[in-house]
């Protein structure tokens, strides 16, 4: 077990501790500014630009949030 | 004594695994049926037996050499251990000269008097050679306080009762026996008749021996009862249950650890009322009580982000103290715990990911390895032990190796924050441990794929994106009055 557990490396996050707040801001504010944007003028060529980047960065920058908050998910 | 606990704690030695997977190619028949002797094939001498009560709870070490008196090769050494104290066995250890021996608990036998621990030795004595046998066992709620009831500043003495001989289902040609105390204030002790020209027990200090004996048969089962009182004016602290709860976050590279616990004191109980005055005046002197006062948790360095409250909420009293070198945790009960009191708590603790984790190379399986039990640095001992660990959803191939045998373990769902399937987590419970067995290693060996790590951004993408399209195709609903 230890032979194995020396070789492996140790685990690193996408994104360390510090810098989850800041991520999770960033991806939040784009998600919203984003949806704003879609809200204003939605048709079926603003979508895919608009509505699914904001929908991803609301998706990560939920899961960050929630992790800068003190709720390891 | 026999209460709806002690029933259950019984049933560790019927459902005990012995999940130290490299060693357990032991047979593992159950030990005895009613009536059971074991074969005189071996000799007991230079038996010395220390115990140590420098503790609440009782650790004993049988050291000796075994000759095999018999014509074969004998592997099976059983070791007595009577009916009443065979629940209140913490852990019973067997070593010889070249390492650790199998041992196989009792499967209980009500009728029996004795029951029989069996000592599985690595390689078979050969008949008529010798070989050195260490045996260790830790006994807990033996320790009686005596008086029962005290005054608040009053000294407390704990009283034991054992055995003058070893238990040995053998002959046992030389045996001594020492017993170790905290102080060297033993106001009684059973004084036996003269053993030749000597006192027996001769006392040194916290030191008190009792023999040397020469030849003692298994049928003198003991020999006399001895009882020692001691002085012991510190608090007898027993968790009556603890569940301690791992969980973790590959996201947040978070571990968390919290710890529950049940709290009570063993020692004894206060003949007049508490009172307050008297306790804050002589407080100021620190001086030794019987009062469970403050408890310290020294955590593994790198710990943050600690908390300990109760059912009321946040306990002020506590203090954390945390750099690179240490994480020191102290924490004060509401009100000093005294002699037959309880009190319960909560204790959390978070740690980055990266000292307990790690993963292979192809990034899909991941080994935790976490201590096992980590809890205060104050000698307690633990009636029931629940430990859970959590791992991340989508986890699968699950295997864990746990430090101590358990008298369960399950896999569950564990459902919590952003959860859509539930995240496996494994119960696992044992009992009756002492706090010898802390910082032991429990290791976890999981996998997890990367896309399993994705399906929680993933969900709230679709569920938004959702939300965009029923917003757009509603926008397209025409709602003008005539043309």
């Amino acid at each position: 077990m230890d032979s194995q557990w020396d070789s492996m490396k140790p685990f690193v996050p996408m994104v360390g501790k510090e810098a989850h707040l800041p991520v999770a801001a960033v991806l939040m504010l784009t998600g919203f500014l984003l949806t704003g944007l879609f809200s204003i003028n939605k048709s079926v060529t603003t979508a895919p630009l608009l509505a699914i980047p904001a929908s991803l960065a609301l998706g990560f920058g939920s899961v960050y949030l929630i992790c800068a908050v003190g709720v390891y998910v | 004594m026999y209460s709806l606990q002690n029933w259950g704690i019984l049933l560790l030695p019927l459902a005990s695994l012995f999940s130290l997977a490299p060693c357990s190619s032991a047979d593992s028949t159950p030990v005895p049926s009613n009536g059971f002797t074991p074969p005189q094939v071996f000799k007991n001498s230079n038996l010395l037996r220390t115990i140590d009560i420098t503790k609440p709870y009782v650790r004993e070490t049988i050291a000796m050499v075994i000759d095999n008196i018999s014509k074969e090769p004998q592997a099976e050494y059983y070791v007595p251990i009577p009916k009443g104290i065979v629940e209140n066995i913490s852990y019973l250890e067997a070593r010889g000269e070249d390492g650790p021996h199998i041992v196989n608990t009792p499967a209980f036998i009500p009728e029996s008097e004795m029951q029989y621990y069996r000592v599985l030795l690595n390689t078979p004595l050969s008949a008529g050679k010798s070989a050195k046998l260490w045996i260790t066992l830790a006994q807990t709620d033996c320790l009686i306080p005596v008086p029962a009831l005290i005054g608040q500043t009053d000294k407390q003495f704990l009283q034991w009762t054992g055995s003058q001989y070893a238990a040995s289902a053998y002959v046992t040609e030389k045996q001594k026996t020492k017993i170790r105390f905290p102080n060297s204030e033993v106001p009684n002790f059973t004084v036996l008749e003269k053993n030749g020209e000597n006192d027996d027990p001769t006392g040194a200090g916290a030191w008190y021996t009792y023999g040397p004996y020469k030849t003692v048969n298994p049928d003198q089962e003991g020999g006399k009862a001895i009882t020692l009182r001691f002085e012991y004016t510190n608090p007898v602290i027993k968790m009556t249950r603890m569940e301690r709860h791992i969980e973790v976050s590959h996201w947040g590279g978070n571990i968390a650890f919290e710890e529950r616990y049940w709290m009570t004191n063993l020692g004894a109980k206060l003949k007049d009322t508490f009172s307050r005055v008297q306790w804050a005046s002589t407080s100021y002197y620190n001086p030794p009580t019987s009062a469970i006062k403050h408890l310290t948790f020294p955590l593994i360095p790198g710990a943050q982000d600690a908390y300990f409250t109760d059912e009321i909420g946040n306990v002020s009293t506590s203090r954390f103290r945390s750099n690179i070198r240490e994480a020191h945790l102290e924490l004060k009960p509401r009100y000093p715990v005294f002699g037959g009191w309880n009190y319960s708590f909560v204790v959390g603790w978070n740690y980055d990911l990266k000292h307990f984790l790690r993963v292979s190379q192809d990034g899909e399986r991941y080994v935790l390895k976490v201590p096992f039990l980590e809890g205060p640095k104050d000698s307690i001992t633990y009636d029931e032990v629940e430990i859970t660990v959590v791992l991340p959803e989508g986890a699968t191939d699950v295997k864990c190796s746990p430090p101590i045998p358990l008298i369960s373990e399950e896999e569950y769902l564990h459902h919590t924050f952003m959860d859509t399937r539930g995240r496996i987590a494994i119960k696992m419970k044992a009992a009756n441990v002492v706090d010898e067995q802390h910082k032991k290693e429990l290791i976890v060996t999981y996998h997890y794929p990367t896309m399993a790590l994705y399906r929680k951004p993933f969900v709230i993408f679709t569920g938004v994106l959702t939300l965009f399209t029923l917003s757009w195709l509603v926008s397209k609903i025409d709602l003008k009055i005539g043309k």
